[in-house]
């Protein structure tokens, strides 16, 4: 081993799936003791060559060189024993089991589990005050909220000796204070001499922390900078293959009646966990209302609740001077047939049945439509030649209203539950993550359509964790925290830092009286 | 290569024929393979065991009667585990329901029999349905409302079906001048179902107007699952219950409907077997259709042509089999079950053991030809 | 004391009955802990049933015939492993084909071989795991309560009831208290978890189902070589089954149910009811 050799080398790594060239001539080199970005769109290839370097999948051409050493790695095992560790965007932890347990998962030290659970107290302990990083290691996972949980994992990887720690996506479930907690971390990471990769789609994260950044676009590697010599736009240039707007061009909104008022609303799930707390909201004609928040705060079940999907335990909701709650038209079918659209946040879990084709997909939600019946037959033509308009209309690729919904990308995928939803005309469309998953092209055709559908004098909620996102489609913004309101601002007042410690619970009121040079004092 | 080419997870395509035709061939003939060493195990020709099994099942006009007698049932309880799996649930209490099937094709004949054959015939096999039915609804409810595994209570349910009949065709339902054997008098002929060789004139053998019903029923099933708002309903709570949910599509609602026509489907078994043949109720005559009925759904691939093609298959084996075990020494007739067995082995538990071989082989061919031109 | 001494028979007679019951009830807990639906439980411990009858009337031993019996059952978990781990098969229906197979397969073998229209010839003597009597039962048996109960409850079973008793602290033991058990539990809770952590998925999954597949090839042959005499179609009647419901339960805290369901002493006006899966004799 070479003191001066990076630590982690690629040498033309290529990777097919079938006849997807996922990976193609991937070369790349990480400094020891430096942040390394790694940025690209979704589906660019980032989590495959991480899942190659982790030794999920194994190349099918290319060489991996640890500390100038070449590495055979075909198994997670050999990463590990080469020094890799990563911390999963879907966390690897077994929520029934402590947080010891996680930690000694696989290195259990003998065949007792006794004498190897004393040791890991120990090593434990040394660990957590040298990187910071303080965790009740005898509290059950399941227990423990996101932010901790992802210290549980940079935890499991030190534990098994990492040098190099790659993170894909870690700042997804995390407010922005959050994650500029784990940037620390990752900063004393890097001062104790290991090595950091960080896999993101978010250009402010690679800003903000890295000191070098590899650009994929398409399976290709297309860039590699210092940080220091380039800049935001530039880098969304290298992501997309062309100059992107990053905020969306839309006129000032002109609200109109009032659509639908929320007052009182609360929800308490099987569990007895209040999911919802006291949420009062107004969705009025002509304008976007976009909820932030770090996702789990309760947005999800509060889209639930105003589909129609799960009952709000007190509350209400009144749609057009109507009360819904105890309402016996409040269920998902009855709401969309008095104009109440409803765009998942996940649409591979609830939007879509992937298994079905696109024309099939069509009439989910609908399918008791006189638009698709004839009499008690379904009508198949009709759903067919629904699907074909909006595939036309939305620009859906491939243009096949019969292909299964599996078989078109997440953008496009995304673009036929919005034609759906937006197709049937409603008054008031509730959208969650519009653009999660989705492609930059996409990003912006799903924005303008929904600037467009404001525009026309219908009222919108959107719901994403994406903290620019709704900073640039809303034209009011709530923030959501541990199922309550936080505080709602108009946009033009919202910047990132104060949605920010809105997302972490602090409300503008409290910031304002601890705030000395705050208008409130002056 | 074409830009739709090379879209990330966009699957290629393979040849309806390969998925639909050749890989369930392999399938079948792995299937035979293993059961050609276990005849030769117990020392007995394999290819000459096929052969009796050819003849047996299609050599003479009586057998085809026979195998298609058989093959009526395999449609009935194929069709009833199918339309569960597409709502997707896993029905293995057909045989229990189809034997509660025949109590109520008893009631009715035994019962109500002083109606004349034009009412008392279809009242016969509506409660054949309604009973199988009924027996489907509870590990049905069970599921929908609490979440109990429906794989354990309908297992469950066959026990209790079994019990149930034990004692009521012990005690009750008991014919005293049958000699002791737990049976009911003989329906009055006039429930009896017309045999196909009195209205064909076919030769002798058990093959009833059932087989109609059951080709009927499977048209029937057919416009259902895919061109009524109910069948799209069942088949997006088995594909997925959460876009179920979303699109107002109670998930319980239709777990019962499903379970409820597929009780009723496995409750012609007791019209073909009953009506069409025993005319009397008696114990065991479901003879394991219940649980061949998964194998013929899975092969069949839930869908009517499919199941009508499995059932073939299957009733040619039962038929066969019973000949197998005639004509050759050391073969008794246990072994069509292990026939049985290894075909479910095959074509359910192991479906992916040859696929993705056959698949890559004929997604390789096609891109080399797509890339040629 | 009449009703002491009815109480004390007919506990020791649960003990006789629910003997195969736990041990296939253990044998399930630990499939379904590692995340692998096992409804084939029925169909291993008949395969031993039948191997273990087998190979002890050929030999004369019935310590071989156990060891044929814990093959057997090996065999059939392995091939449960491989069609559910290795290619991702259909848990539910991998399990129903491994029942029917072995369903047809027994009494076909059976009949080929030992021409007794598919059972085996009756063990005797060596060939069947006989009572043991524990030390100093016939010393103590005339004292009252406490050498009654040594000498009729605790003494006078076969090696198999005493390895059924053991097996439970010992799987106890096993699954929270070593490695082994960690890494089962956790590859049923959260696979990922096991796979990123270095361990293989499958090769875990393949030696849970091999203690499955050993704890039922004791049961099986403890039905035909100790609590029977040979081999019987269709001998098991039902009891993987009802192994399976005591050690199912959704939410991992199963074990609890074994213990009420397995105690039941089946009377055998009832056990004779459970012969449903006996629709393979009626074709």
């Amino acid at each position: 081993m070479t003191t001066n050799a990076p630590a982690l080398e690629l040498r033309r790594v290529n990777k097919w799936f079938g006849a997807v060239h996922a990976n193609r001539d991937i070369s790349l080199s990480v400094g020891r003791g430096t942040i390394h970005g790694i940025i690209g769109e979704n589906g660019a290839g980032k989590s495959t060559l991480m899942s190659i370097v982790y030794g999920f999948y194994e190349a099918d051409e290319g060489e991996i060189y640890v500390n100038g050493a070449l590495c055979d790695i075909d198994n997670p095992q050999a990463s590990i024993e080469a020094g890799i560790g990563m911390v999963h965007q879907h966390f690897m932890l077994v929520d029934t089991f402590t947080v010891l347990e996680n930690i000694i998962l696989g290195v259990e030290g003998g065949n007792r589990l006794a004498g190897g659970i004393e040791k890991a107290r120990i090593e434990l302990e040394r660990l957590e005050r040298e990187y910071t990083l303080e965790v009740d290691v005898d509290a059950l996972v399941g227990d423990l909220p996101v932010g901790l949980r992802q210290r549980v994992e940079i935890l499991k990887a030190l534990y098994r000796g990492a040098e190099i720690l790659i993170l894909d996506e870690p700042t997804g479930v995390l407010t922005p204070q959050e994650a500029d907690h784990l940037f620390r971390i990752l900063n004393t990471l890097r001062e104790q001499g290991k090595t950091v990769i960080l896999i993101t789609h978010k250009l402010r994260e690679i800003m903000a922390i890295t000191d070098h950044v590899s650009v994929m676009r398409r399976g290709e590697m297309v860039a590699h900078v210092a940080t220091k010599d380039t800049d935001r736009e530039k880098l969304a240039e290298l992501m997309v293959g062309r100059s992107v707007l990053l905020r969306v061009e839309k006129e000032k909104a002109t609200p109109g009646a009032d659509l639908m008022t929320i007052e009182g609303l609360n929800y308490i799930d099987e569990d007895g966990v209040a999911r919802l707390k006291n949420i009062g909201l107004t969705l009025r004609a002509g304008e976007i209302l976009g909820i932030a928040g770090v996702s789990g705060n309760g947005q999800s079940e509060l889209l639930e609740v105003l589909g129609g999907i799960i009952s709000p335990t007190s509350g209400s909701i009144r749609y057009k001077g109507e009360e819904l709650v105890k309402n016996p038209k409040f269920n998902a079918r009855d709401l969309r047939k008095i104009g109440l659209g409803h765009v998942p946040e996940d649409r591979h879990k609830a939007g879509l049945v992937l298994s079905f084709s696109a024309n099939e997909n069509t009439a989910l939600g609908y399918h008791d439509l006189p638009m698709f019946n004839k009499g008690a037959t379904l009508d198949r033509t009709k759903m067919v030649s629904a699907c074909e308009t909006y595939i036309e209309k939305f620009d859906v690729r491939p243009p096949d209203a019969t292909l299964k919904a599996s078989g078109f990308s997440g953008g496009n995928q995304q673009k036929l539950v919005l034609a759906r939803e937006m197709e049937q005309d409603p008054d008031v469309l509730l959208v969650g993550q519009p653009t999660r998953g989705v492609d930059i092209g996409a990003i912006e055709f799903i924005h303008k359509q929904l600037i467009h559908m404001r525009d026309q004098g219908k009222a919108i909620l959107v719901v994403s964790v994406e903290i620019d996102e709704v900073m640039s489609l809303a034209d009011r913004i709530a923030v959501m925290f541990d199922g309550a309101i936080v505080g709602e601002l108009d946009a033009s007042e919202a910047t990132e830092q104060r949605l920010g410690l809105m997302m972490a619970g602090i409300s503008d009121q409290e910031l304002h009286v601890s705030d000395p040079e705050g208008e409130a004092v002056s | 290569m074409s830009e739709t080419k090379s879209k990330f997870g966009a699957p290629s395509k393979v040849p309806a024929w390969v998925s639909l035709g050749l890989i369930p061939l392999i399938n079948l003939v792995a299937a035979f393979l293993i059961s050609g060493v276990v005849i030769l195990i117990v020392g007995d020709d394999p290819i000459k065991a096929l052969e009796v099994l050819v003849y047996g099942a299609f050599g003479y006009p009586e057998a085809v009667g026979y195998t298609l007698y058989y093959t009526t049932n395999f449609i009935f309880t194929g069709l009833a585990v199918a339309i569960a799996f597409h709502c997707g649930l896993f029905n293995i209490g057909a045989e229990g329901q189809a034997f509660i099937g025949g109590l109520g094709v008893g009631i009715a004949a035994l019962y109500f029999d002083f109606l004349p054959f034009w009412a008392v015939i279809p009242l016969a096999i509506m409660l054949g349905a309604v009973f199988g039915a009924g027996w489907a609804y509870v590990p049905a409810y069970l599921q929908a409302k609490r979440g109990s595994h429906i794989v354990i209570t309908t297992i469950m349910f066959n026990f209790i079906a079994f019990s149930v009949m034990t004692y009521l065709l012990v005690e009750v339902m008991i014919n005293p001048s049958a000699g002791g054997s737990p049976e009911t008098r003989e329906f009055s002929d006039h429930t009896w179902l017309a045999r196909a060789p009195e209205f064909t004139g076919m030769a002798d053998s058990p093959l009833n107007f059932s087989f109609i019903l059951a080709l009927l029923l499977s048209g029937v099933f057919y416009y259902f699952v895919w061109h009524t708002r109910w069948g799209y309903e069942i088949r997006v709570v088995g594909q997925n219950e959460s876009a179920a949910r979303y699109a107002g599509i109670s998930p319980s609602k239709n777990i019962i409907l499903a379970m409820i026509i597929s009780g009723g489907l496995a409750g012609f078994v007791a019209v073909n077997e009953l009506l069409g043949v025993h005319h009397r109720v008696l114990m065991d005559f479901t003879g394991g259709y219940g649980f061949v009925g998964i194998a013929v759904a899975l092969m069949g691939r839930n869908h009517p042509i499919g199941i009508f093609m499995a059932a073939l298959l299957f009733g040619a084996i039962y038929q066969g089999g019973t000949e197998l075990s005639f004509e050759m020494s050391n073969i008794n007739k246990e072994m069509v079950i292990v026939i049985q067995g290894l075909i479910i082995l095959f074509s359910g538990a192991l479906e992916n053991m040859f696929r993705p071989k056959i698949e890559g082989f004929f997604k390789k061919r096609q891109s080399l030809s797509t890339a040629e031109v | 004391m009449e009703i002491f001494e009815v109480t004390i028979l007919l506990l020791d007679a649960t003990f006789r009955v629910a003997t195969p019951l736990v041990l296939a009830a253990l044998a399930g807990m630990f499939s379904e802990r590692a995340g692998v639906v096992d409804i084939g439980l029925e169909g291993k411990m008949l395969g031993a049933a039948f191997a273990a009858a087998a190979v002890a009337t050929t030999t004369g031993s019935a310590w071989l015939g156990l060891m044929a019996g814990i093959a057997a059952s090996l065999a059939l978990s392995s091939l449960h492993a491989y069609a559910c781990v290795t290619h991702n098969g259909n848990q539910v229906v991998s399990g129903m084909a491994i029942n029917i197979v072995v369903a047809g397969l027994t009494p076909t073998l059976g009949f080929a071989w030992f021409k007794l229209g598919g059972r085996t010839p009756a063990l005797n003597g060596d060939e069947r795991f006989s009572s043991i009597t524990l030390p100093f039962a016939d010393a103590i048996g005339n004292i009252p309560v406490i050498g009654y109960i040594y000498a009729e409850l605790i003494s006078g079973h076969n090696i198999i009831v005493y390895m059924a008793a053991a097996a439970v602290p010992i799987v106890a033991y096993v699954l929270f208290r070593t490695r082994f058990g960690l890494r089962v539990r956790a590859v049923g809770e959260n696979p990922h978890a096991v796979d990123t952590a270095g361990i293989s998925v499958e090769i875990l999954r393949y030696k849970a189902l091999a203690v499955t597949g050993f704890l039922c090839g004791i049961a099986g042959t403890y039905l035909s070589t100790a609590h029977g005499a040979g081999f019987i179609r269709d001998m098991t009647a039902g009891k993987g089954y009802l192994a399976l419901a005591a050690s199912y339960s959704e939410n991992g805290s199963q074990s609890q149910l074994c213990w009420p369901v397995c105690s039941l002493p089946l009377p055998t006006r009832y056990r004779r009811d459970f012969r449903v899966l006996n629709y393979l004799s009626s074709v």
